[in-house]
């Protein structure tokens, strides 16, 4: 669960599957870890392709 | 106990008859041989686990307003229950309600973990040292995005995000 670094491109990352139940916890109303680090990479301009988050260089 | 009527259950206010309906079950589960709980672990789902961490935090809060520490050890043993399958990490920001309460509470926090532990896998009593030997900055609330609040006038630990 979460995010991997890709061991051969150590800027690229590797998650797990996005559904409704990996992103929003539904018992306590709030984003899962795994969103949070989502939308982190996102801020910083990383972009998803797959199941794989690019770096902006990329 | 499961399904939409129960999204938000960590949000209600505290205390609630789903608690006492938890509370019993991980009773029960904690009656189990090591192996049946081993079995039972193995088969909880993410929306149980959700539940259960939910009903974590709120025993926390719960205890402080009780100065009960028995409930702590009911948190813990509800976020330690499925052996970390599911995202540990989400269980591990909530350690530190349970070590906050405890200090709370005048306990020694090694012996309130150790004691939920007991009846856990090793893997989760790992989880739960490794906790404890953090600095106090990566075990505080601040850090682990939860803050001191009140609910209806009563203690309750919320969430910062």
């Amino acid at each position: 669960m979460g995010l991997t670094p890709i061991p051969d491109d150590p800027y690229s990352i590797f998650g797990s599957p996005q559904t409704r139940s990996t992103l929003w916890d539904a018992k306590n109303n709030r984003s899962t870890v795994f969103a949070r680090e989502l939308d982190q990479l996102k801020a910083a301009g990383y972009k998803q392709q797959g199941d794989y988050m690019l770096p902006p260089s990329n | 106990m499961l399904g939409s009527s129960t999204d938000g259950y960590g949000t209600w206010p505290i205390p609630d008859p789903l608690d006492q309906r938890i509370r019993s079950l991980i009773k029960s589960w904690g009656n189990l041989s090591e192996q049946d709980r081993e079995r039972e672990a193995a088969i909880i789902t993410e929306e149980q686990a959700a539940m259960l961490r939910a009903y974590s935090e709120r025993m926390a809060s719960l205890a402080v307003r009780n100065e009960d520490r028995r409930l702590l050890i009911l948190g813990l043993l509800a976020l330690g229950i499925d052996g970390g399958s599911v995202d540990w990490r989400e269980d591990i920001l909530l350690l530190c309600l349970h070590l906050d309460a405890a200090r709370k509470l005048g306990a020694v926090p090694e012996d309130v973990f150790c004691e939920a532990g007991r009846i856990l896998p090793p893997k989760v009593t790992n989880v739960f040292m490794e906790f404890l030997n953090r600095s106090p900055e990566d075990q505080s609330l601040e850090a682990m995005g939860y803050e001191e609040a009140s609910d209806e006038g009563e203690f309750r630990y919320r969430r910062t995000w």
